[in-house]
């Protein structure tokens, strides 16, 4: 057999293998998570499949730490605690309140007859409607503080996440 | 003719190999950096440092405070914010106290009427801002969002008095001059009005025993955070260089200026009148 005609062959039979595999990449798309680690909490994000939603996870680096309730005021309560927010801004606009999937707990403050909501310790996920336009970057402000019983680690007020439109694009599953 | 149908078939098997590669370009985000994953932890930074705190007289003295306060005056307060144990004339050393702790820090000039800008480094906590890959995509819990509980309104105050005008370096001086004319031992606490933490301690330092404590062994400063100021900042990154500390930092100094401990550390007290007043005697002057 010429070499010529092994060549052919073999670039025929690898075509489809190779059609396949383009063909899996595109219809199983993992989407990307885009984050930071700041002030001991690891956060990464991705929107839903369609868009609609930004995804949000907040991970305490360390054990027994929890973040604080969306539904906190921003000044906390007289003035305790800080909310955990999601804003966005540039290509993604906020289409509702953010959410989060688990449940507030309420922890009672030490020596006091106050409680604070708060989320269990460990990672906490929340959910922001969005509506993504077609070109353009996006800018998501992060804000959190995260706690034990025994101390406070520095509050994130408002930590800038810039995303391009190809970012964008990666972000969603 | 056999050579162009190879040529033919060469190329379009070199087309789909480069098809197949694109996607995986398209996912590396235009900011990408680091994965998250990457950020060192606080415990092995931690473990790695073993070098104890800088003291006070590396810091120069903040603007503010160079109208100097008489060093006697810090027996009676060491600031803005009076403590319990902030009240003059107690001699060091009484109270039923072991004193197991010896000095970690070394000794500390302080300084006498200098003044100085104060260095604004870069807050440890600032904003980074650029967008990174964080790896593999998480998988979320089928539950449905649930809409955030109201808040439940309380009656407590707001402030639990940590002052963020206060001029903290000259308050610290001013209390390790006291310390060092009768001996007791001086107690920095770190912290913010919005640290829930921090309350808890506040609300310790107010029980019986705990004010006795700090009333006979210590002089006390309080210096804010909780706004980043980067002067106050800077301070308390001097008694833990790498910013892993968390609030409330207590930070307690030999009447020398050199550092005895700190919470960063030795670890946090916990919070109830005995826990806090054993931990105040542990750390005291004999």
């Amino acid at each position: 057999m010429r070499s010529s005609t092994v060549l052919t062959v073999a670039a025929l039979s690898g075509v489809p293998v190779l059609a396949a595999l383009a063909f899996a990449a595109t219809v199983h798309r993992h989407p990307v998570d885009v984050g930071f680690s700041e002030s001991g909490v690891d956060v990464a994000m991705h929107l839903s499949q369609d868009g609609s939603k930004l995804l949000t996870t907040f991970t305490p680096q360390r054990p027994g730490f929890h973040l604080y309730s969306v539904g906190l005021p921003a000044d906390g309560i007289d003035g305790l605690g800080r909310p955990t927010r999601v804003e966005v801004a540039g290509a993604l606009r906020s289409q509702g309140p953010l959410t989060a999937e688990s449940p507030v707990r309420m922890l009672a403050m030490q020596g006091t007859d106050v409680s604070f909501p708060v989320y269990p310790d460990g990672p906490v996920t929340t959910e922001l409607p969005v509506a993504m336009d077609s070109q353009g970057g996006a800018k998501v402000l992060v804000s959190y503080a995260a706690c034990s019983p025994q101390e406070c680690l520095m509050p994130v007020s408002s930590h800038p996440v810039e995303l391009t439109a190809t970012t964008l694009s990666s972000m969603r599953g | 003719m056999r050579k162009c149908v190879s040529l033919v078939a060469v190329a379009s098997a070199a087309v789909g190999l480069a098809a197949c590669s694109s996607p995986s370009q398209h996912r590396e985000p235009a900011g990408a950096a680091k994965p998250v994953g990457a950020a060192a932890s606080p415990e092995s930074v931690r473990a790695a440092h073993a070098v104890p705190a800088a003291p006070i007289a590396a810091a120069p003295v903040v603007p503010a405070a160079s109208g100097a306060v008489p060093a006697h005056a810090a027996a009676a307060g060491a600031g803005r914010n009076p403590q319990p144990g902030q009240a003059a004339g107690q001699a060091a050393g009484q109270g039923a106290a072991h004193d197991s702790a010896s000095a970690i820090g070394a000794p500390v000039l302080i300084p006498s009427g200098t003044t100085g800008a104060v260095p604004q480094p870069a807050h440890p906590h600032a904003a980074g801002g650029s967008a990174r890959p964080a790896g593999a995509s998480r998988a979320l819990a089928p539950a449905l969002p649930r809409p955030a509980p109201a808040p439940p309104q309380s009656a407590q105050g707001t402030n639990i008095g940590y002052d963020p005008n206060a001029a903290a370096t000259s308050q610290i001086m001013n209390a390790v001059a006291a310390a060092q004319m009768d001996g007791k031992t001086v107690l920095l606490d770190f912290g913010a009005n919005w640290c829930t933490a921090c309350r808890a301690l506040d609300k310790a330092m107010h029980t019986p025993k705990v004010r006795s404590v700090l009333q006979q062994r210590y002089h006390v400063v309080q210096i804010d955070l909780g706004n980043a100021d980067p002067a106050h900042m800077a301070l308390a990154t001097q008694y833990d260089p790498l910013g892993t500390f968390g609030m409330p930092l207590l930070v307690v100094l030999n009447p020398d200026g050199s550092v005895r401990a700190d919470s960063a550390r030795s670890g946090q007290p916990k919070y109830t009148e005995a826990d806090m007043a054993a931990w105040l005697n542990q750390w005291a002057v004999r």
